[in-house]
């Protein structure tokens, strides 16, 4: 195992190369057994590279095997079945990855990505995605970072689903802190993944390598309120190189954080509207679902709801309260204005819709349809 | 024979009869306070010496003894200065009065033999009426806190001279003409609840935390009229009764808060200390452990602007004398008990931005739950109605009618108050809905069929817990009550659920 380790280290070798070496010598202990000379038959490897494979000693390699012991960090290395091979497709997938949870035999899924300072119209739709995905036991892939990501994870665990999460940083490292609680969540129903040895602090630099690598293990992607300048671009560009699917959730065109998904739909990407299109087309080991779907036909709920019925007859006010939030939800004094209804009475009224499940309370102490 | 004159010591809110004997002995020219003074009654023999060497006066030239019985209670401050100079000068034979046994003395004196006002003036005239003392003589400016207590006469002078010359019945006293009569009366009535526009569900919250002395934490983004709102609140509480005014008044006097205003305190205390505050200026405390924040509020309001910037320890202090409603102060020199029988209304940003709810907001789900968490889960618990103040739209506001005024929700609170006045008349240490036990609850919370219907489809929804349902049913028993019901209708339970924004919302937060 420790030349696996030593073959992630060597410096100024990435993936590409990496994976040659594997292909040409079989496993990480003949690469190190090599002499100079077998090296240099491996195209890309020149006088320099097998200089550095040559002089890079297992001291390094080992220290980070006894810490990984010690700290119950589990290694993938290529050559694990665990591996997926979707994953492995991918050219900038790396040839060994640090990760504590469970790894299933197939963990490749749908990534939803997105900004770190999300509106609540962001946490919506990731809720609502996420979940789906619980439910259709598909695994929900992302970053952990603040906001959206965070929320994916969130939303999938609660709703009882697999979730995994790559870091820019060591495994054994929680960034941001805010989210330790979550990422023990993660390592008990999913796993947290990083091809950074344990111990790397979270560097810049490191994120879009993460973001390659987490584009690696999806086979969809949904980018929800990215910036202009957002990471998750990056991992949607790597996801069209590798000729995936990604969706982006449409924004309003003078809002700044939508301009990156705007932006992604200008250039090509699928528009998302509901949460089935995140389903996997026709495609091996998977549930299969139904591609065509047509939203007159009711499986899309939220498009169609125009004709909710309810257990009882409503009032001529209630239709009206019900009416005035459909769109988006109001504050009582809004509501009372609208209605014409005095606040007093909209209380008792709002009170007993909300108690029998009809509309809800949302942030800020807003009424809204439920 | 040591010359006796009665003067006053105060403990906590309370007054004690002290006598001030002095003796003069041959010896050397000295004069000795003993009788456990703090530093302002050693101070005294300064200005009594001062004092006495003016033209009409001569201070001994002996040693002079004073000691203040009982002498094994700690007394503080200046107002004994007069009772000495009154015994000092009896004892001397410059003041020939066989009255003086009649009469309590208060005041500090200046070096020009002037008399000055002092604090707790008004304990100690109660304290004279226990002690069967007739006449108390008092600083000038004194006269009108001293004259809130019926059944004492109250002379006021300006100096030393003008008090041995009535003593000696060699001038008749003259109530003196010119005591300011400006008073803080009008200070509230130029704040109505009137001004409080297109917020009437809130408002109506405020009326049931008013009238079930429930309390209540107001959440809102800045500017939206959270602090309007607490301000008002105040003008719509009851009015004192004469037992309540006196003790407030007793507190603002040791305080020595009352020397302005001079009359007896008959608007409920509205207190607003900076979040700043040190938890000892909040609970009392200092050397003489004095009363805090909440000694003031007593009776009253204590309104706590930005609950959340609060440090966490001052805070936690409010949860026993919320209880007990009262607080034990101790310090080295003294243990003092004040009473802290106050609302608590707060007032905090949903969040950190404070636009949490609206398109503004970036706050994180875990971000608005930590801002939140700032205040503790005790204390959160004590806050029986949590309500979202939305701000109104300036543009919108002339198209509100008039909000309702003060006059007419005080009355409102007074009729709910009257029915639980009498209700918990037999229960000791319960006056209001927000003080029932659950055995209580059970006793007076009687339902309509409708309201059974409700509270358990409540259940089914949020899975309240007990703790949490016992607090709607003591709002709507307000609710109820508030409309004189017997029963607790369906609109009152109906109502009462959506008393507590903050629960409901943490229910649909993201975070793990």
């Amino acid at each position: 195992m420790q030349h696996w380790v030593w073959l992630g280290l060597l410096k100024g070798i990435g993936p590409v190369i990496q994976k040659r070496l594997l292909g040409y010598f079989g496993d990480a202990e003949s690469v190190y057994r090599a002499s100079k000379s077998e090296l240099m038959e491996v195209s890309g490897v020149g006088n320099t590279l097998s200089e550095t494979i040559k002089s890079t000693s297992l001291e390094e390699a080992k220290r980070i095997l006894e810490k990984t012991n010690k700290l119950n960090i589990k290694i993938l290395t290529y050559n694990d079945r665990l591996y997926n091979i979707k994953a492995k497709q991918c050219p900038y997938s790396p040839v060994i990855l640090y990760y504590r949870g469970n790894l299933l035999p197939d963990s490749t899924g749908v990534g939803i990505v997105g900004a770190r300072r999300c509106t609540d119209y962001g946490k919506e739709v990731v809720k609502e995605a996420a979940e789906h995905l619980a439910n259709k036991k598909i695994p929900v892939i992302s970053g952990m970072a603040r906001g959206i990501d965070g929320y994916a994870h969130t939303a999938c665990l609660k709703a009882g689903g697999y979730t995994l999460a790559f870091f820019g940083n060591g495994v054994d490292i929680c960034y941001p802190k805010e989210h330790s609680e979550l990422m023990e969540n993660i390592i008990e129903n999913g796993a947290v993944l990083s091809q950074f040895p344990p111990g790397t602090r979270p560097k810049p630099e490191y994120f879009p390598r993460r973001n390659s690598l987490m584009s690696a293990w999806c086979k969809k992607l949904l980018v929800v309120e990215a910036g202009k300048n957002s990471g998750s671009l990056i991992t949607a560009q790597y996801m069209k190189e590798l000729g995936r699917e990604v969706l982006a959730v449409p924004n309003q065109i003078y809002n700044q954080t939508g301009k990156g998904t705007n932006f992604l739909i200008l250039k090509g990407a699928g528009i998302y509207l509901y949460p089935e299109q995140l389903l996997p087309d026709n495609e091996e080991g998977l549930p299969v679902m139904n591609k065509n779907i047509d939203p007159n036909e009711g499986e899309i709920s939220r498009i169609n709801n125009d004709t909710k019925r309810y257990d009882r007859q409503l009032s001529k006010k209630e239709k009206k309260i019900i009416e005035s939030i459909s769109i988006n939800p109001k504050t009582i004094e809004e509501l009372s204005q609208l209605t014409e209804i005095n606040q007093i009475e909209l209380l008792e009224r709002l009170s007993v819709l909300e108690l029998e499940g009809i509309i809800e309370t949302s942030a800020g102490g807003k009424f809204g349809v439920r | 024979m040591a010359s006796v004159v009665k003067s006053f010591a105060i403990v906590g809110v309370d007054a004690h009869l002290v006598e001030v004997e002095t003796k003069t002995i041959h010896g050397q020219p000295l004069i000795s306070i003993v009788g456990l003074g703090d530093m302002a009654v050693k101070e005294a023999r300064e200005r009594l010496e001062a004092a006495l060497n003016q033209k009409n006066f001569r201070f001994p030239k002996m040693k002079v003894v004073i000691n203040l019985a009982p002498s094994d209670m700690k007394k503080s401050g200046s107002h004994l200065d007069l009772a000495m100079a009154i015994g000092l000068l009896a004892e001397t034979n410059q003041l020939k009065s066989k009255k003086l046994q009649d009469y309590g003395f208060i005041g500090e004196l200046s070096l020009n033999a002037r008399l000055r006002p002092c604090v707790g003036v008004l304990p100690m005239i109660i304290a004279a009426k226990g002690a069967g003392i007739k006449n108390v003589i008092v600083p000038i400016e004194n006269i009108k806190e001293a004259s809130l207590v019926s059944g004492v006469n109250i002379f006021g002078f300006e100096n030393l001279e003008d008090t041995v010359k009535f003593l000696e019945e060699k001038k008749r006293y003259q109530l003196p003409v010119d005591i300011n009569t400006n008073s803080d009366r009008n200070k509230f009535d130029e704040i109505d609840f009137r001004e409080v526009r297109g917020q009437d569900a809130v408002v109506e919250y405020v009326i049931v935390a008013a009238s079930g002395g429930h309390n209540m934490l107001m959440i809102g983004t800045p500017g939206c009229g959270k602090s309007m709102i607490a301000k008002r609140i105040p003008t719509i509480l009851p009015s004192m009764t004469e037992e309540e005014s006196l003790e407030v008044t007793k507190i603002y006097s040791v305080a020595g808060l009352l020397r302005e205003r001079g009359h007896l305190v008959t608007r409920r205390p509205f207190r607003a200390p900076h979040h700043n505050a040190s938890t000892n200026s909040l609970i009392g405390g200092g050397i003489n452990a004095m009363p805090g924040e909440i000694s003031l509020a007593h009776n009253g309001v204590l309104f706590l602007d930005e609950i959340a910037e609060f440090n966490k320890k001052t805070l936690e202090s409010l949860r026993q004398p919320m209880e007990d409603q009262k607080v034990t102060i101790s310090r080295v020199k003294y243990t003092n008990t004040y009473p802290a029988n106050f609302m608590v209304v707060a007032a905090m940003n949903p969040c950190p931005c404070g636009n949490y709810g609206n398109n503004k907001c970036r706050c994180s789900d875990y971000e608005v739950l930590k801002y939140r968490q700032k205040i503790s889960g005790p204390i959160l618990d004590r806050m029986d109605i949590q309500k979202y103040v939305q701000p109104v739209s300036f543009l919108d506001l002339s198209d509100y009618s008039v909000g309702r005024s003060s006059g007419e929700l005080k009355e409102r609170v007074e009729i709910a108050r009257n029915i639980q006045k009498e209700r918990y008349a037999h229960i000791e240490g319960v006056n209001c809905n927000a003080q029932m036990t659950p055995s209580l609850i059970k006793e007076y919370c009687y339902f309509e069929d409708d309201s059974k219907k409700l509270l358990r489809l409540a259940y089914d929804r949020f899975q309240y817990s007990a703790r949490t349902f016992h607090k709607f049913l003591k709002i709507a028993r307000t609710f109820a009550d508030l409309e004189g019901s017997k029963k607790i209708r369906k609109k009152d339970i109906a109502a009462a659920l959506m008393a507590r924004d903050l629960d409901k919302e943490q229910i649909g937060m993201l975070v793990l």
